[in-house]
């Protein structure tokens, strides 16, 4: 014979406490459980996030250094400093009776000089990314079903 | 009774212990979620600029060997936030930076005085005066920014910056200074480029700015784009060459006693410029002085282009040129010289107002007899076929050199309400007729060109983000046979070989003609100065040059056979090594072996 749960609870009202504070516990450990997951993934968001500006500040930065670099390279290396570094050293323009020209078999001239491209937003978007980082579910869902492979 | 309400209370606690870690999770979630920026909450900070303009990076210009001729340098403009000042700094920077940057100290005191009584929230940025008079915003270098980077962090209380910030930015740097400084222009403190090459590729090399969102929240972090960058170019010019040719003009002014002058060196195959330079040099890391001359007349920025003036008698080799093709004259005619030829009504001398009695053509050009020329131009060939040749020749029309603000000359043809006679006459050696140091030498070189007219130009190679661009030689015409052009080049070398001049560099042959022009003013001709110049290329056989030199005024000898002629002498000896252009024999021992 049993016996119902109402009359039960009466008769215990222990049990209904049991009951009360077990479901608020199952729910509070989902919710922390929950809680827990979306902490993580947000903070490692969060941590990559930060990298990306503090990656961003040094590429900024290091932008600038090689800029500096770049042109205090090119006046050290200006002609009319070459010249006069040369002449310091003992050195003189040859004249065209000081060059003496000789043919020499299979000789190739220099290849033109080609400049580097400029900086281009489109340079950055170089790392395909998988569509499981781009898409819905949804979308996700309509190409399986159209028969494509799913990543 | 105790052991029944014992669980009770580990349950509650329990319940506590959670709720707390709930709590405390939905609060470290806010927190990591919207950092300082967490909405709803009184006194929370307002989000930083949001939107932000990202300027592009100016595209770099490199010579034809890929040396660096402009490049953007990271400069810092020097900005004071007056609500970040305290009483110490107040004082120190001002102190620090008219100590770092010899400036006036009590002018950066007033800059900051002026907003620090009100206690305005204003952030200024400081200023100086310059050599030219001008207030401009204060720049500094990345040495500068180390220096006072490195104070404001070693937390010493030895100085106190508060309040003092360094905005970095980039200018345009000029890594050879003066070296082609009239073939590059500059760029002003706006980025906007100005003359020569920045100016007329200044849209192709300035890019695009973007507008961005910037984020400073970790999670919203998103990769910024870079703003499109202008396009990198390679110029024609060899630096090496400039460099040498600069060298040389430098002597040539002084030596010469000349106002200014210019010389180019030029591809006659295909119009490349290898060098282009003026004097006075101008500094495009340093060109207010330009912009505030105290002259009656302000010396051209890029003269080469714009410097129009009456070439002389290195025009008689048009009409000459333009005389054979027609086939009204040939090399070895003979013209008796009586000294005077009256045309229109005005009469012609020669320059040293001399009778010179029968002279071939090629004794013409080699004497520079005004009388044969006019005779040439009026008498044989007139204005019918005269101004059609000149006009083939581009005179009067701009080149479309790829350098800002090219001028076009003036040729008055019988169209012209002012045309008379008389410009026949004193047209046919380079009288009456303005021409740019471009558009001469441009149609001289199709002469060594075989009669083919060839757009000059500076700019070889254009590279942008999807790819490189060689723009290809243009042709403006053909105002000569190849066979009138080789004769020409001959009759051109000849008269260099009789000519007072006596231009010889040993091993190659050389043409080319002598000019020495006078200057008009409001009221004719001044009788104080000219211009001397020469035209030539070579080697004859394989032309590799064309080189235009011409000095203005100069105070040592009027002509341009002993003031220009070495000139070009002297670039030809060195062009030679430079360019690896083997003397004659060898290239004729070369072609002779296959």
């Amino acid at each position: 014979m049993t016996v119902p749960r109402r009359q039960a609870s009466k008769q215990a009202a222990w049990r209904l406490r049991v009951r009360l504070t077990s479901g608020t516990l199952m729910w509070l450990i989902a919710l922390l459980v929950i809680g827990g997951v979306y902490m993580a993934v947000n903070a490692k968001i969060a941590r990559a996030g930060r990298d990306l500006l503090s990656l961003q500040i040094s590429r900024t930065d290091l932008r600038r250094i090689n800029a500096e670099l770049t042109s205090k390279l090119a006046e050290l290396t200006a002609p009319d400093r070459m010249v006069e570094l040369a002449a310091g050293m003992g050195f003189h323009p040859a004249g065209n009776d000081e060059v003496e020209y000789v043919l020499v078999e299979g000789y190739q001239p220099k290849e033109p000089f080609i400049a580097p491209r400029p900086v281009s937003w489109e340079d950055d978007i170089v790392v395909s990314l998988s569509p499981a980082y781009s898409e819905t579910l949804g979308q996700w869902f309509a190409r399986f079903l159209a028969g494509e492979r799913p990543e | 009774m105790s052991t029944e309400r014992k669980p009770r209370h580990l349950v509650g606690l329990v319940l506590v212990g959670m709720g707390a870690v709930a709590i405390a999770l939905v609060y470290q979630l806010i927190r990591v979620q919207f950092g300082p920026y967490v909405p709803f909450f009184a006194g929370r900070e307002e989000m930083p600029g949001i939107k932000e303009t990202l300027p592009p990076v100016r595209g770099l210009i490199f010579d034809r060997d890929g040396r660096l001729m402009a490049t953007n340098k990271p400069w810092y403009l020097v900005e004071v936030e007056i609500r970040h000042l305290t009483e110490r700094s107040r004082i120190e920077i001002p102190v620090l930076l008219a100590a770092l940057l010899t400036l006036p100290y009590e002018d950066l005191q007033d800059q900051i005085d002026k907003f620090w009584e009100p206690r305005a929230e204003a952030r200024i940025r400081l200023t100086a005066v310059n050599d030219s008079g001008l207030r401009l915003p204060i720049w500094i270098d990345q040495g500068a920014h180390d220096v006072i980077e490195d104070l404001n962090e070693s937390n010493s209380d030895e100085i106190v910056l508060d309040g003092l910030y360094l905005v970095p930015n980039s200018r345009r740097f000029y890594p050879a200074g003066r070296i082609a400084g009239h073939v590059m222009g500059f760029v002003n403190q706006e980025g906007q480029g100005y003359y020569g090459i920045e100016g007329y590729y200044d849209d192709w090399l300035s890019g695009r700015p973007i507008e961005i969102e910037r984020v400073y929240i970790p999670p919203e972090a998103r990769l910024q784009p870079n703003p499109p960058a202008g396009v990198n170019l390679v110029l024609t010019i060899d630096l090496e060459v400039q460099e040498m040719v600069e060298a040389v003009l430098e002597r040539a002014v002084q030596n010469s006693l000349s106002v200014g002058g210019q010389i180019i060196v030029m591809d006659p195959g295909n119009g490349e410029i290898l060098a282009m330079a003026a004097w006075p040099q101008l500094d495009p890391n340093n060109y207010d002085p330009w912009l505030t001359q105290d002259t009656d007349i302000p010396l051209p920025i890029g003269p080469a282009v714009v410097g129009q003036y009456e070439p002389g008698s290195t025009f008689k080799v048009l009409t000459m040129a333009a005389a054979v093709d027609a086939g009204v004259v040939e090399p070895y005619d003979i013209y008796v010289d009586t000294g005077m030829i009256e045309i229109g009504g005005h009469q012609v001398q020669n320059w040293d107002e001399g009778v010179w009695g029968p002279q071939t053509m090629v004794e013409c050009l080699a004497n520079s007899l005004n009388v044969c020329l006019a005779h040439v131009g009026a008498e044989k060939l007139g204005a019918v076929l005269l101004y059609p040749y000149l006009s083939a020749f581009g005179i009067g029309q701009p080149t479309g050199i790829d350098l800002e603000g090219e001028l076009p000359g003036q040729l008055r043809t019988p169209r012209h309400p002012d045309w008379t006679e008389a410009d026949l006459g004193t047209n046919s050696f380079g009288q009456g007729v303005s021409v740019t140091p471009i558009q001469l030498i441009t149609a001289v070189a199709a002469i060594p060109n075989g009669g083919v007219l060839v757009q000059p130009h500076v700019v070889r190679q254009i590279v942008g983000p999807r790819g490189v661009y060689w723009p290809s030689p243009s042709e403006l015409g053909r105002p000569l046979q190849p066979e009138t052009a080789a004769t020409v080049a001959d009759m051109l070398w000849e008269s260099l070989q009789g000519e007072s001049s006596n231009v010889r560099v040993e091993g190659y042959e050389l043409a080319g003609k002598t000019g020495t022009a006078q200057i008009a003013t409001g009221f004719g001709y001044d009788p104080r100065w000219t211009i001397a110049s020469f035209v030539g290329w070579g080697p004859v056989a394989d032309p590799r040059f064309v080189v235009l030199v011409r000095l203005d005024r100069p105070g040592a000898s009027p002509w341009g056979s002993e003031v220009a002629a070495p000139v070009f002498e002297e670039i030809v000896a060195r062009l030679v090594v430079l360019m690896e252009i083997p003397p004659d024999s060898v290239r004729d021992a070369q072609a002779s072996a296959g």
